[in-house]
């Protein structure tokens, strides 16, 4: 599998809210390599046609634009009844700032300057929410299984035995099976830290969840996606 | 600021003289008050003095046999030609038989009439005297006048209406001057705070309002102005440490960059650019992270948060902090243990109070070397709970102890191992929001370093 593409997933439709133009171009640029159809606008305004208009998978909103800015456009679509998810672009991450971003109606927050998989990664995420697999007792992935409820995992029918945030690493990943997650991602979701450890946190708990789940079974579940982060694969 | 100082220089337009103004308005409206119900109260006295003399001499005279009645009048008109009392009698007919009241006066009941005295004389001149009469029905129908003087209830009436005015003049007078000289105390003290702004203004921002004095609110004002400053003075101090900090800290990893990028410019081949330009991202990464870490500590120290603080339960964020950092802590050959307590809980924001111990615990994990343990505790003292973080490690130098929360401090350069040396003054600007202590102790060996909270004792969640 190493070395391999990432599977192509399905073809998105993305708006994208961006007033700088280089910015704008090198997002477009790199969206489109990641297989999605990419309209971009540099004006709140325009962003509220484009919505209102087209069917899009995924908004990402600029949050500090002339005029009126991401966090309004967000709000006015949400107020519209458009439930699309929107992933917020921003400089400011004070804490006040993600909140406010959050209960504008935002789905994510990503601060900038940012990696190009990061972006990628988080608009994946967000075009699955919500995943039917998020809700079910069981997910399966190969030949994996997890139970939610009685928080247990078996492979190839063999029990193993997780620690609490070893079970919550591995739930994240497959409710994002098939996609690159990152480590802000993981930091952010699995262990709700909003800022960045100096510690390898989560290498360690990525080498012990993989010693379990992966090591002396045929396949490896989770790949290391370099310069990116992790993937579930089946 | 300008435009301040010339209205409060002007005497009649300044604050003294309109608070004596109104001090003075209200006196003298209370002096007329009280002056004028005196002088009301002082001729209706007098007045009621001179009917009740009336009605005394005219039963005098009804008890007189009606016979000897002129002949008793006339005696006593004789007797005291400028006595008290005029007297008219006169018969069942109307006909005059004594007396000098004039005719007119004739009537039975209480009258006033107008009588010529005396004819002028160059000493005496012409005057017109005022009487009030008492007229009274005789048994046989005759009439029986007395009459009296009001000339001396009069010139009472006059002097107390003068002595009226005249007094709350000079009770308005006073109050005026005591109203100015209080309010002129007053504004002085006032200056003096004034003044002291002004050199704030000006750019003297260590300056502070000297107390006003005369009430304790006032003392009050002034202190929280004083709070007030100190706090704008933290945020300046604050702004101008992250100049620095950008300044200092961050020209030297950009040249670094900078320097690798050409590197990787003029490297011979295709790998070696493409390896140059990954340890160039690396390093990029390394500084946006420093950046973070740099507006994140100003944030802090700043304060302004609008997210309110709630009761959070010590050991149930240390619990999963352990659980976060035990398999990190092995992986870096060290040993993580804990001593929990049950309900410990703080008043504080659950996000920060994370990052102040992962902060804490990481800083023992990097700073010490392999077999170093590391241990978690919670204690408990009266209305105080406090974390320990300690290590049995090399710890830190007395005297170096307290420059380890400074900014980009390492006390051992070689081992800062890609830490952004802010972790600590981060902690603590954490701590310090929460109105609680950093202590920084020698933990024999090893370093110890202890967060004191005060107990959430169950009131409002927000402070």
């Amino acid at each position: 599998m190493k070395g391999s593409p990432p599977p192509l997933r399905t073809q998105m439709k993305l708006l994208l809210l961006e007033d700088d133009e280089a910015t704008r171009t090198q997002a477009v640029r790199q969206l489109t390599a990641a297989g999605h159809v990419v309209e971009a606008c540099g004006t709140g305004t325009d962003a509220i046609f484009l919505a209102t208009q087209g069917d899009y998978g995924v908004l990402i909103l600029d949050r500090m634009v002339p005029g009126l800015d991401g966090l309004s456009v967000l709000k006015a679509l949400r107020a519209a009844g458009i439930r699309t998810p929107a992933l917020l672009l921003t400089a400011m991450d004070g804490i006040d700032d993600r909140v406010e971003g959050l209960e504008a109606g935002a789905d994510d927050y990503l601060v900038k300057p940012f990696a190009a998989a990061e972006l990628i990664a988080r608009v994946n995420a967000l075009s699955r929410r919500p995943p039917m697999s998020d809700t079910a007792v069981t997910a399966t992935i190969g030949d994996l299984t997890i139970d939610r409820v009685k928080r247990t995992v078996t492979r190839a029918g063999q029990r193993i035995e997780l620690q609490a945030q070893e079970f919550k690493l591995l739930d994240y990943l497959i409710q994002h099976s098939g996609e690159v997650v990152t480590r802000t991602m993981l930091l952010e979701n699995v262990w709700s830290f909003h800022f960045d450890p100096q510690t390898n946190v989560i290498e360690s708990h990525m080498s012990r969840l993989r010693a379990k789940i992966d090591r002396g079974f045929g396949k490896e579940l989770i790949q290391t996606v370099r310069g990116a982060g992790y993937r579930i694969d089946g | 600021m300008a435009d301040a100082r010339p209205a409060s220089q002007s005497t009649f337009r300044s604050g003294a003289f309109r608070f004596a103004l109104v001090f003075a308005g209200v006196f003298a409206i209370a002096a007329f008050l009280i002056l004028g119900m005196v002088r009301h109260q002082v001729g209706r006295y007098a007045h009621e003095a001179m009917a009740g003399t009336l009605e005394t001499e005219t039963a005098t005279l009804v008890a007189e046999d009606r016979g000897a009645l002129a002949a008793e009048i006339a005696r006593r008109m004789t007797a005291a030609p400028d006595g008290t009392f005029h007297y008219l009698l006169l018969d069942a007919t109307g006909r005059p038989l004594v007396g000098t009241v004039p005719v007119s006066a004739a009537r039975v009941g209480w009258s006033q009439v107008v009588m010529q005295e005396h004819p002028p004389t160059p000493t005496d001149p012409e005057r017109p005297e005022r009487l009030v009469t008492l007229g009274t029905r005789l048994a046989d129908g005759s009439l029986l006048v007395v009459a009296t003087d009001g000339y001396d209830v009069d010139k009472l009436g006059g002097h107390m209406i003068r002595f009226t005015i005249l007094w709350a003049i000079a009770i308005t007078l006073i109050a005026l001057i005591g109203g100015w000289m209080a309010g002129r105390i007053f504004l002085t003290r006032l200056g003096a705070a004034n003044a002291a702004i002004e050199r704030i203004v000006a750019g003297r921002t260590e300056q502070r309002l000297p107390m006003i004095g005369l009430a304790p609110e006032l003392d009050d004002l002034a202190r929280n102005i004083n709070r007030m400053l100190d706090r704008i003075d933290g945020l300046m101090e604050g702004l101008r440490q992250v100049s620095t900090d950008v300044a200092h800290d961050l020209r030297t990893p950009l040249t670094r960059l900078r320097q690798m990028l050409e590197a990787a410019r003029e490297a011979p081949g295709r790998d070696e650019t493409d390896a140059g330009i990954e340890v160039a991202l690396a390093q990029a990464d390394q500084l946006l992270a420093t950046f973070r870490a740099i507006l994140r500590l100003a944030q802090i120290e700043g304060g302004g948060r609008r997210t309110p603080f709630a009761p959070i339960d010590l050991g149930e964020l240390l619990r999963t902090l352990i659980e976060t950092y035990e398999p990190v802590a092995i992986d870096a050959d060290h040993a993580l243990g804990a001593t929990l307590i049950a309900d410990a809980t703080v008043n504080g924001d659950a996000e920060l109070l994370a990052q102040l111990f992962a902060n804490l615990i990481e800083n023992a994990i990097i700073h010490t070397p392999s077999g170093t343990r590391v241990s978690i505790g919670v204690e408990r003292a009266p209305g105080e709970i406090s974390v320990v973080v300690s290590d049995n490690g090399p710890g830190v130098p007395a005297n170096e102890r307290e420059r380890i929360t400074r900014r980009f401090y390492q006390v051992d350069p070689s081992r800062s191992s890609g830490s952004s040396g802010l972790g600590l003054s981060i902690a603590n600007a954490i701590v310090t929001l929460h109105g609680a202590r950093l202590s920084i102790g020698d933990a024999g060996p090893g370093l110890r370093i202890a967060v004191s909270f005060q107990e959430w004792n169950g009131g409002a969640p927000d402070r």
